[in-house]
């Protein structure tokens, strides 16, 4: 039997429908799943740096506040000098260290709400820097820490100097520390800053030194760690680890 | 001579096609479950060191209360007291929960069955503070251990909660021996 007959076998047009839509449905699920699992990523990868930059911040303050041997203490206009062993809280209005002063009392001392937001903390301006002075045997240490402005973000900064007499380190706050390069706390690509606040003796308490102290001093502090340029990213590539603490000092006077 | 030219055009069905999309779909489903997942652990270990600085931020101030209490100059208060007016002292007994408050420059602590919400960062977290007796046993504390061989001091319990998205509770608790009396006083 000779056929001289062939049969071109081909697709049809339905098939070739069928076929490409069921090759395009696939590939718009399996398209959208990897651009998701990308952008969830990021989101991971923003959510563990700023929580554990956090932590870090957390653990650093309350550990050293712990060890410092003082009463945290506001601004008072007498005695300036002999703040041995304290704990000062300062606002610090710009990048530059003598910008930063003692709270006056008419400062609030501490944010006294259960609602804890960051546009509340900055409205009512509580102090934004630390300064932590410790005896130890053979010489005294002094750590400051500060939150310093870069652009829109904020470096969380500690500067440790040994000084040889605490007595008018807030007269001379900039010397100490004015050789001694802030070393930044937090990853660059984190925006970290914390508020201070705590208790500090007023009016008839600071009637001579130490006399009649009324409370065992504390000092709380709320961190805001969060990506750089967070207002400007996506949902997706930022995050914001917030956290407040307080510590009591253990020296008792 | 017959010759038969068997053809077999080989290529995949339409049945074939869809399984393998099936698949495709049944795993990448799985993988984005464990991307949800894993999300879902983030955002949980964040929220827990909230809490746990919370926690921390409740043991210190019930420390700050008994600190306090032993230099405020103010007659009746002893290092159990909750307020100074009037001097009021904490109870050990079970189920009785106490959360902070501050008032006229000071802390104090409230005794109520269900504590008023902590918000940060849009979250709520609820702690509260409870005590129980050690009940016999005794606390060494330099430099005079006062009341040895008595209970000289309390446990102190302090709990926080919150719930996660699924409204399942999520809980840690801190414990600690706090001694009556303290160092260099």
């Amino acid at each position: 039997m000779n056929s001289n007959f062939i049969k071109r076998k081909g697709f049809s047009l339905i098939e070739l429908l069928i076929a490409s839509s069921i090759f395009a449905i696939i590939m718009v699920i399996v398209v959208s799943t990897f651009s998701w699992a990308a952008g969830y990523n990021n989101k991971l990868k923003e959510t563990r740096k700023t929580a554990q930059n956090g932590r870090m911040i957390m653990s650093e303050i309350s550990t050293q506040v712990r060890l410092a041997n003082g009463s945290v203490k506001y601004y008072i206009s007498s005695p300036t000098t002999s703040v041995m062993g304290e704990v000062v809280l300062l606002n610090c209005t710009g990048s530059l260290l003598t910008s930063c002063s003692p709270v006056g009392t008419a400062q609030p001392a501490r944010y006294n709400s259960d609602t804890i937001t960051e546009a509340g903390f900055d409205s009512v301006s509580l102090p934004n820097a630390v300064l932590i002075l410790k005896k130890d045997l053979d010489k005294n240490n002094a750590i400051l820490y500060r939150s310093v402005a870069s652009g829109t973000n904020y470096n969380f900064t500690k500067q440790e100097a040994t000084i040889n007499d605490f007595a008018d380190i807030l007269a001379t706050l900039t010397s100490p520390f004015s050789s001694v390069a802030p070393q930044i706390l937090n990853d660059p690509s984190i925006s970290a800053r914390v508020f201070f606040g705590g208790y500090g003796p007023t009016g008839a308490d600071l009637s001579g030194l130490y006399a009649n102290k009324k409370q065992q001093p504390f000092v709380e502090f709320y961190l805001v760690s969060k990506s750089a340029n967070y207002d400007t990213l996506m949902p997706n590539n930022r995050s914001k680890f917030e956290a407040k603490s307080l510590v009591e000092t253990r020296y008792y006077n | 001579m017959m010759i038969k030219i068997k053809k077999r055009t080989s290529g995949f069905g339409i049945i074939e096609v869809l399984i393998s999309g099936v698949i495709i779909i049944i795993v990448l489903g799985a993988l984005v479950v464990l991307a949800r997942n894993a999300i879902n652990n983030a955002q949980y270990v964040q929220e827990r060191a909230q809490a746990v600085n919370f926690a921390q931020e409740g043991m210190e101030i019930v420390r700050q209360i008994r600190d306090t209490n032993y230099i405020d100059g103010v007659p009746g208060t002893t290092w159990k007291s909750i307020n100074e007016s009037p001097p009021t002292e904490f109870s050990t007994a079970a189920n009785n929960a106490y959360y902070v408050s501050y008032s006229a420059s000071r802390f104090k602590l409230i005794s109520a069955a269900s504590p008023p919400a902590i918000t940060i960062g849009g979250k709520s977290f609820y702690r509260t503070v409870s005590f129980s007796s050690i009940s016999g046993k005794s606390i060494l504390t330099i430099p005079d251990n006062p009341g040895a061989g008595t209970a000289n001091g309390v446990v102190v319990n302090v709990t926080v909660s919150w719930p996660d998205t699924s409204t399942t509770a999520h809980k840690i608790e801190l414990k600690e021996l706090l001694a009556n009396s303290r160092f260099q006083f």
